[in-house]
């Protein structure tokens, strides 16, 4: 290929343009190039001519000036990167100074319009789109450009740059602020409303505003919608749902504009307001009950949230009010309090920084942590501020003034706070009783004392009768276990006394080279530590703190040495504590902890989530001591937090009511700490004491009779609590409340009654606050390449101060959010709620207001809107009234015909823009109009990530990962397919259609199919409409099932003869062998003697599957077949008609070879009520592997019989019965042999003649599928209505010695031509019989539509709930 | 479209297998016709649509495509380097493969005997030694290897597919995921296979092949000739407020879409049902077979090789579980434990239906332009986990690609002595996604789509096309 390109001398620049060099060219560029070729020419001409003026002249002043103002910082930001002349040019170009420039070709001096820089900046057609990736360069911006070029292009870049030269002309500081020049980023401005020519169009700003630019566009406005109409939108609008008829119909009555107004104040304080606008928060927040990923993990109390948004909205919470909550609400010093609910409301507003995705048991916590705190600025940023903050995460945002330091603020406010559960109860609820029960404890402390001083020798003798198996060697007490008996006891006591000392050096030691160490008993320490909830106190407790026990025999929980605990009052509190972080090293992480119920953690990067293998949370128990986080070693190197919570606090599971815990120390380093505990060597004395058994029995008097003194003069220490504790926790010292003296009995009633008053706290997700942190900047986003910390602040555009060292910065991010330089907020708002509303935003891009989202197309009106709505304090019911009491809202949904096809998107709101309504108002209109009004709404469905309700999606409810403010409306078939086919609308057809036929004062078709169109539409049917609807209605379903049965019989006869050709070839085999097995059988007959046990049924599927005694048919479903006397279940089933007895007691018994062993919970045998709801049956496997056993509805009669599983059943077949007991007692038999143990769980289930089947292959219902099935053959089965004896079965069983002819026996047989035509013939039976089966499905689906979904009302009402009219607002 | 819709049900019904292709793709489609506009290529296309063989659960390379004669000789070794975290921090020491290695095809790869037939077809696989992966966790791995990032609400490969190559076949949808009886939703759930923010029509819609519902809601509520009522008498009823309403287009859209969804109840049986193959295919793929699992995987393979000769771009298929080891619903491939037995099973359920898909596929010419891509989301360790099983490895493992202008009986960068550590070319699932693009005729770095503020890509802002494997 050869190209050559001319410049303005005629010269070549470039030759032989060789394949490759053009593919290095990049694509786009190549587009760019070949434009350029085409115009050639013209390029030469216009270039000779204007050499002279870019080769010599002078540049004036202003042309530097207009040159270094609007043209060199485009170039530098928008160009420089991938075209200068140091390291890179993109398609041999450069522009970083006048030479290349001119080199390049891209200008024509003087010729803006034909210069391919400008038609490229331009988007024009056939030129590659400059910048690339990047939103079009503003106007003015182009327009600068072509200024430029026209005046000659004066270019004062007369040298090549430097690197470092390119590197200035880049600065972030006169990037960001000429980027600050956006729309967005401007001042609030006030305008006055022009004030409109038509009366109605004026006093509201909204229409003046509108109205003009109606005027201008010279836009017609369309006349008022009908009352009607505006009645239903104004209800679906406020509140997502339809309004009831007699609302409709009152209005049309009476349309004035009082009524109006009464209507819209009415409905905005309906609760179903606030449903209808908390969703539409849960967008923004994106709401999810689980985490994602594996395992779907549950957010525990996730709900509070939401019910949270429908109360504030509906209370009218101020917008500025709400940002404060959400941010900082467990902050705030004013909370809000919900009285009647006991709520601190305020503090369930940061629950939405819990709603982030987790990753599964993460190996990478850094990670994982950059992950969930960029999605939790991703979602402030852009449902407050409409920002992209998270775009800025590895570098300065692309278009937005926001830079990378930007990012690590806020990811510095995030992670200073840590994620937790949150008591959100009242502050009056937190303390509820507190001081009472305070007050109490030293009083009931020193009433127990005096009673157990009194008692001392008692609990001496118990301890002295006391065995104290398994007991501690550093418990106090196990000095009387150990040394029982024992005759060197000095010599043990030494011992004893040496290890003592060992473990407490040891400690010291390992203390001493600790990575971490924290003693919470020491006030200072415990300061350090970050707690949460209402169960702990100030400070640490002295030794013999002890709790009362709020329920239970036990009067006292405990008495404990000094430490933290959460229970001293009650352990309905919550707590939760945690640490500093700290870079874990060493192979131990160890808590000294007591408590139940309760986890101790070691919080790997604040990753809420626990489990078994790298995250794991041990259990705390009742017998204080060192409890180890299993995986420090695993996570050597990476940051972490030892945290303690009760039980219901739990991050990751949540639950429960009473729970509790008390800390003393933590610990992790190299080397475990030791239990030290207290032996007895522990009290002072000890060794020079006890000589013998009778000696130390005394030394414990002594030392017991003291820690009590001590306890009651609260003068205690931490040996002497816990030998109190093992006393008391014994029941040495007696501490069963029935035993308690009646005074001191009363004492601790009482306390337990003010305690029962204590409510398990209302709790949500949240977080507390935790170690002030001002995150290391990443270089290119990678956490491997910290920087240097960034200072916690706002956005650097907001010029705010630096926030507090003391606190995580929540509460100033959210002053500066609202603060009044910051535009962004109030416009954010006003713009999602007019979103809502008029289904499109003045900004059409809701979320975004950077650069690359769109302009207001109401500028003056946007901007007056946020003035005002912050004025009015922020209100929200306010401004969406005056968005609805707006003549603009009360527009028809029609354009007027005078606009044609000018604005053909309604930007300039001509029109109500009808539209589609979303999700959840398509499903609340349908139960809505189904019920009548009730029924929960779909915002209370749960919301978990990996299964979100299907008929939502279909819907587009959005997947929640991050903030939506505008929902996609797609149109799919699956839609369709949802409405038609789906549960849900079949279900309110129902519920409808009932109603209206039975409401008696609706005589005529023509007055129901009125009141169906009332409630569906608001709206009365027209005259067409009506006539279509009764004829509808009373409409014939077309019947086709006479030509169906014929199509049966047809192709059963063909069955039929397909069948027989294949007897023909398996009949005289069969014949043959069954003479040779006829004669064993009678041989074997001989010794065995024949009994009659009366069956009421008996099946043996000899050429047909009905019952030989009683007649009763059977039908074959699904695969069933019928073949060589066996039924093959091949997923089928078979199920007879309804029995002509009743059936109290009864026996099943069943001759069954099974396909495979590991079936699970199919039915060999069942008696069933014909809806299939209630059953006895012979199923294998249903509870443990390979068993028999009797099924049952909900297992209502059900336990295992316990026998063996079954091994045999695949190779040969097996005789099951089950005899059931007029008692209930039901046992099993296997080849006449007791099967297991018997039973009895529940009464016989007495079966209804008529109203009772018999099913084989099923275990119960009405048609195959499921893991009810059984595959295998039945050779035979009999049932009896009494039960048979052990003997009697047995008799019946000897059957199963009957050999009988088998399809692998008639197989073998077969010569290879046969074996072949039979095979064929198989397959074909098979195939005829699936087209069978085909039919009788359809058969059954008539029967059932005439029964069922044939009623004439139901199908009306199934077609209004697929109209579209129903799912729109117009 | 202003086709009377009696005239239009008329003539599709003329064709069966017009109903049924009109109908899914207008499942998957809508009528606000995405796709009418055929996307512009960035080069010459080699493949015109994937096979995505989707091993969940993670298979051990060091058994399979990277066999490593060291882990024999020191088998019970420690390691004798730094473990990195693994996902249940039971490691053991360095654990023997119980399979053979070997030499097969002309080229003479190296692989052990875990994949019998597969290694026949070793002249038309390309082993990349060298893939690595960010998260060693299912669900994390999962939507990583899909999406290029590790969680819901990013549009799965499938996705970006269909948006950069548009429609092949306008009648059907562009992105099928099939599943069936033992063969589930990787760990994750379906968001994996998600348009996240692309149009709704390109996301993958799941087909079980084994139950009566390929597609949820598909059996008709009432009688077909109740129904056909029902619509024609809603079609009343909503021409007439379309009519009323400045949203006539998207009300109209949407009847037809009722009539689209009325077809397709007869349609989606109609396309799932394998019958008019000939019994010689049947047995080539084995879907008569008594092993259930290697049934109901042949099944899947030939149905994509169904789905790609009618033009889908993108078919995933989804393996059986046996509950091995740890392998479960999600995650088959999952053998913390009984790694012998468990991969064994796993690699006889699919290793004869994807060699019998690979000869399929070449006799019938369609190789040439189907790429095949076989992978889990992550391998295994060299180490032992427990007695017999290996845990989680991203740092190193091996995936293959055949057909689509793919160069068989070669490999792409290696992993260490053990296998454990990818050394040599290190690959990313960005340049897997890069090289399918780069075959599908897309410059990876120019598909994007503006969401969020942001110009999003499938390669994120990484990923290097491997120009080495290309024929």
């Amino acid at each position: 290929m050869r190209v050559e390109i001319w410049n303005a001398n005629g010269l070549v620049l470039l030759q032989s343009v060789g394949l490759n060099s053009m593919n290095e060219i990049e694509g786009g560029l190549r587009r760019f190039w070949v434009s350029m070729l085409m115009k050639r020419c013209a390029i030469s001409f216009a270039l000779a001519g204007w050499a002279g003026s870019l080769f010599g002249a002078e540049l004036t002043s202003k042309e530097v000036e207009f040159f270094e103002n609007k043209i060199r910082p485009i170039l530098a930001e928008s160009c420089y990167e991938c075209h200068n002349s140091v390291d890179k040019k993109k398609g041999d170009l450069a522009l970083d100074y006048r030479e290349a420039l001119l080199e390049s070709d891209v200008i024509v001096p003087g010729k803006p319009e034909k210069s391919p820089l400008i038609l490229a900046i331009r988007h024009g057609e056939d030129y590659e789109a400059m910048p690339p990736k990047s939103p079009r360069l503003a106007n003015i911006i182009i327009k600068n450009f072509e200024d430029w070029i026209r005046m000659g292009a004066p270019d004062p870049r007369t040298t090549k740059p430097t690197k470092e030269d390119l590197a200035n002309q880049v600065d972030w500081e006169s990037v960001r602020d000429r980027r600050k020049e956006w729309w967005a980023f401007q001042p609030l401005r006030k305008s006055q409303a022009p004030p409109a020519k038509q009366p109605e169009w004026n006093g509201n700003v909204i229409d003046q505003f509108i109205s003009a630019g109606l005027v201008k566009e010279k836009l017609q406005p369309a006349s008022k919608a009908t009352p009607a109409a505006l009645v239903r939108r104004v209800h679906l609008i406020l509140t997502g749902l339809p309004p009831k008829p007699e609302v409709v119909e009152a209005f049309v009555a009476d349309p004035s504009e009082t009524a109006y107004e009464k209507m819209v104040s009415d409905l905005m304080t309906t609760k179903q307001y606030g449903e209808r606008w908390a969703r539409y928060w849960m967008d923004w927040y994106r709401y999810a009950e689980s985490h994602g990923s594996e395992g779907d993990p549950a957010i525990p109390y996730a709900n509070q949230y939401r019910d949270y948004l429908v109360r504030a909205l509906n209370a009218d919470v101020p917008y500025d009010q709400m940002i404060r909550e959400h941010l900082a609400g467990d902050l705030l010093e004013n909370p809000r309090i919900n009285a009647e609910l006991g709520l601190n409301e305020s503090a369930i507003g940061p629950a939405h920084f819990r709603m982030v995705p987790h990753g599964f048991g993460v190996t990478d916590a850094y990670d994982e942590q950059i992950t969930f705190t960029d999605n939790q600025v991703d979602v402030v940023s852009k449902a407050m501020l409409g920002m992209t903050v998270s775009c800025a995460r590895c570098h300065n945002h692309k278009f937005d003034p926001i830079s990378q330091k930007d990012f690590y603020k806020f990811y510095g406010i995030m992670i200073g706070s840590r994620p937790a559960i949150v008591n959100v109860d009242s502050p009056e609820l937190r303390e509820l009783h507190r001081k009472q029960l305070s007050r109490m404890k030293p009083v009931l402390r020193r009433a127990f004392a005096d009673y157990w001083l009194g008692v001392v020798d008692v609990a001496i003798g118990k301890l002295e009768a006391s065995k104290l198996e398994k007991i501690r060697e550093t418990d106090p007490l196990a000095a009387w276990a150990k040394l029982k008996g024992v005759e060197e006891i000095a010599r043990r006591i030494a011992d004893l006394e040496k290890k003592h000392q060992e473990s407490l050096v040891h400690n010291e030691k390992t203390k001493s080279s600790a990575t971490f160490y924290a003693d919470l008993r020491d006030p200072k320490t415990y300061a350090r530590w970050f707690e949460n909830g209402n169960g702990l106190g100030e400070g640490p407790s002295g030794a013999g703190a002890f709790a009362i026990a709020g329920v239970g025999e036990k009067a006292l929980t405990g008495i404990y040495p000094s430490g933290v605990y959460s229970h001293l009052i009650s352990d309905k509190h919550s707590a939760t504590l945690s640490s500093v972080f700290h870079k874990a090293k060493g192979d131990k992480a160890m808590m000294r902890v007591v408590g139940s119920k309760a986890q101790a953690r070691f919080v790997m990067r604040s990753y809420p989530l626990s489990h078994g293998l790298v995250h794991p949370a041990a259990q705390l128990n009742s017998t204080l001591g060192w409890v180890e986080n299993r995986k420090y070693t695993y996570w050597n190197g990476e940051k972490g937090y030892f945290q303690v919570n009760t039980g219901p606090d739990s991050t990751t599971r949540g639950g429960g009511d009473r729970s509790w815990f008390g800390v003393l120390e933590a610990y992790a380093g190299q080397g475990a700490m030791r239990d030290v505990g207290v032996p007895i060597v522990a009290f002072p004395g000890a060794t020079e004491v006890i000589k013998d058994r009778t000696s130390l029995l005394e030394f414990y008097r002594t030392i017991l009779r003291s820690a009590l003194r001590a306890w009651k003069s609260g003068s205690m220490n931490d040996d002497q609590a816990q030998l109190l504790n093992a006393f008391v926790s014994r029941g040495f010292l007696p501490n069963m409340l029935k035993t308690l003296p009646k005074g001191l009995r009363a004492q601790v009633d009482t306390y337990r009654k003010l305690e029962s008053e204590i409510r398990v706290p209302i709790r949500a997700p949240g977080v507390m606050e935790g170690e002030v942190w001002d995150q290391p900047l990443l270089s290119r986003g990678d956490y491997k390449k910290e920087e240097e910390p960034v200072e916690r602040t706002f956005l650097e555009i907001f010029e705010g101060k630096p926030y507090s060292k003391t606190e995580s910065g929540r509460r100033e991010l959210a002053e500066d959010i609202l603060r009044e330089n910051n535009p962004l907020t109030s416009r954010v708002i006003v713009n999602r709620l007019w979103n809502h509303v008029f289904g499109r935003g003045l900004v059409a891009s809701a979320d975004n207001f950077g650069r690359l989202g769109k302009e207001p197309s109401h500028p003056e009106l946007l901007d007056t809107l946020a003035i005002n709505f912050r004025a009015s304090g922020w209100k929200m019911k306010p401004f969406i009234k005056q968005l609805v009491m707006s003549r603009t809202f009360r527009s028809a949904s029609l354009p007027p015909r005078a606009n044609g096809d000018r604005d053909a998107e309604n930007e300039m709101l001509a029109y109500f823009p009808p539209r589609r309504l979303d999700a959840e108002a398509i499903l609340d209109t349908i139960n809505h109009v189904a019920t009548g009004g009730g029924g929960q709404r779909a915002m209370y469905r749960a919301v978990r990530r990996n299964r979100l309700d299907p008929f939502l999606k279909a819907f587009n409810l959005p997947i929640p990962t991050s903030t939506v403010g505008d929902r996609n409306l797609t149109n799919v078939p699956a839609q369709a397919l949802t409405l038609m086919n789906g549960r849900e609308v079949a279900q309110a057809a129902r519920q409808w259609s009932e109603r209206i036929k039975n409401d008696q004062s609706l005589k005529t078709p023509e007055a129901r199919v009125r009141r169906f169109f009332l409630q569906a539409y608001a709206r009365p049917p027209s005259a067409e409409e009506l006539a279509a609807s009764v004829a509808y209605l009373e409409g014939k379903v077309d019947d086709d099932t006479g030509r169906l049965r014929e199509k049966h019989a047809l192709v059963s006869a063909s069955l039929a003869k397909v069948e027989k050709e294949r007897e023909a070839i398996l009949g005289p085999i069969r014949s043959k062998l069954q003479a040779e097995v006829d004669r064993r059988n009678s041989e074997a007959a001989k010794y065995k003697k024949p009994v009659d046990l009366k069956p009421i049924g008996r099946w043996d599927f000899e050429g047909n599957s009905d019952d030989s005694i009683s007649g009763l048919k059977g039908t074959l479903r699904g695969n069933a077949k019928v073949i060589d006397g066996a039924l093959h279940l091949n997923g089928g089933c078979l199920m007879s008609e309804p029995l002509k007895t009743n059936l109290g007691a009864k026996t099943l018994e069943v001759l069954v070879q099974l396909d495979k062993l590991n079936q699970q919970g199919g039915g060999a045998m069942t008696v069933q009520t014909v809806d299939g709801v209630t059953f006895d049956s012979i199923v294998l496997g249903e509870k443990d592997p390979g068993q028999w056993l009797s099924g049952s509805n909900s297992f209502a009669r059900t336990e295992g019989f316990g026998g063996p599983r079954e091994r045999e059943a695949n190779a040969k077949a097996v005789r099951i019965a089950i005899v059931y007991h007029q008692n209930g007692r039901i046992e099993a038999y296997r080849d006449g042999q007791l099967y297991g143990k018997s039973y009895r769980k529940a009464s016989i289930h007495k079966y209804q003649a008529d109203r009772s089947q018999v099913v084989f292959g099923l275990r119960h219902g009405l048609n195959p599928g499921g893991g009810r099935m059984l595959t295998g053959k039945i050779f035979e089965a009999r049932l009896y209505d009494r039960a048979l004896t052990m003997e009697e079965v047995a008799a019946a069983a000897s059957g199963s010695m009957v050999e009988i002819v088998t399809a692998k026996m008639i197989n073998d047989s077969l010569n290879d031509t046969q074996g072949a035509a039979a095979t064929k013939l198989k397959y074909k039976i098979a195939r005829i019989s699936k087209e069978l089966a085909g039919i009788d499905r359809e058969l059954a689906e008539r029967k059932a539509a005439m029964s069922g979904t044939g009623d004439p009302f139901y199908r009306f009402a199934h077609a209004l709930l697929n109209s579209k009219e129903l799912i729109y607002v117009h | 479209m202003s086709i009377d819709l009696k005239t239009r049900r008329e003539f599709l019904k003329l064709t069966s297998s017009g109903v049924s292709a009109v109908a899914l793709s207008s499942l998957i489609n809508g009528n606000q016709a995405w796709g009418a506009s055929k996307p512009k290529l960035h080069h010459a296309q080699k493949a015109k649509s994937v096979i995505f063989l989707y091993m969940s659960g993670g298979v051990s390379h060091v058994d399979s495509f990277d066999p490593k004669a060291a882990l024999k000789k020191r088998h019970g070794q420690p390691m004798p380097v730094t473990v990195e975290r693994t996902q249940f921090d039971a490691n053991g020491n360095i654990f023997a493969s119980p399979w053979e290695i070997g030499r097969y095809g002309k080229s003479g790869l190296e692989m052990t005997n875990m994949f019998p037939k597969i290694a026949e077809r070793a002249d038309d696989l390309a082993i990349v030694r060298s893939m690595t992966a960010k998260f060693s966790e299912h669900a994390q791995g999962n939507f990583f290897m899909h999406t290029g990032f590790p969680f819901l609400g990013y549009p799965s490969a499938g996705a970006w597919v269909n948006y950069g190559c548009g429609s092949m076949n306008p009648n059907l949808p562009g992105y099928v995921v099939l599943q069936s009886k033992r063969a589930t939703t990787p760990h994750g759930g379906v968001s994996i296979f998600g348009n996240g923010f692309l149009p709704a029509a390109t996301q993958g819609s799941i087909f079980n092949i084994s139950g009566n519902q390929a597609v949820p809601n598909i059996a008709p509520g009432m009688l077909k000739s109740e129904q056909r009522r029902a619509l024609d008498f809603i079609g009343g009823l909503d021409r007439k407020f379309a009519e009323r309403t400045a949203a006539k287009d998207a009300v109209m859209a949407s009847v037809e879409n009722a009539e689209t969804a009325y077809l397709m109840q007869e349609a989606v049986p109609e396309l799932t049902d394998i019958s008019e193959e000939s019994e010689a295919t049947k047995e080539l793929y084995g879907v008569k077979s008594s092993n259930e699992h290697q049934a109901e995987y042949a099944r899947q393979c030939l149905m994509a090789r169904r789905l790609v000769e009618r033009g889908v771009r993108f078919v995933e298929l989804s393996c059986c579980s046996h509950g091995v080891g740890g392998g479960n619903g999600g995650n088959p491939w999952d053998q913390h434990g009984g790694l012998a037995e468990g991969h064994g099973k796993m690699a006889e359920q699919v290793d004869g239906p994807i060699a019998a898909l690979l000869t399929d596929l070449k006799e019938r010419g369609l190789l040439e332009e189907t790429l095949v891509v076989f992978t889990g989301e992550f391998g295994r360790t060299p180490f032992s986990q427990g007695g017999n099983g290996r845990d989680h490895n991203p740092y190193g493992f091996s995936l293959w690609l055949s057909g689509g202008g793919v160069k068989g009986g070669q490999t792409h960068g290696a992993t260490d002595e053990l296998g454990y550590k990818a050394i040599d070319q290190v690959a990313t699932v960005y340049d897997l996604w890069a090289t399918v693009l780069h075959q599908l005729g897309i410059d990876h770095e120019k598909l994007t789509y503006r969401w969020g503020g942001r110009d999003l890509r499938l390669t994120d802002v990484h990923g290097e096309v491997w120009s080495d494997l290309l024929g």
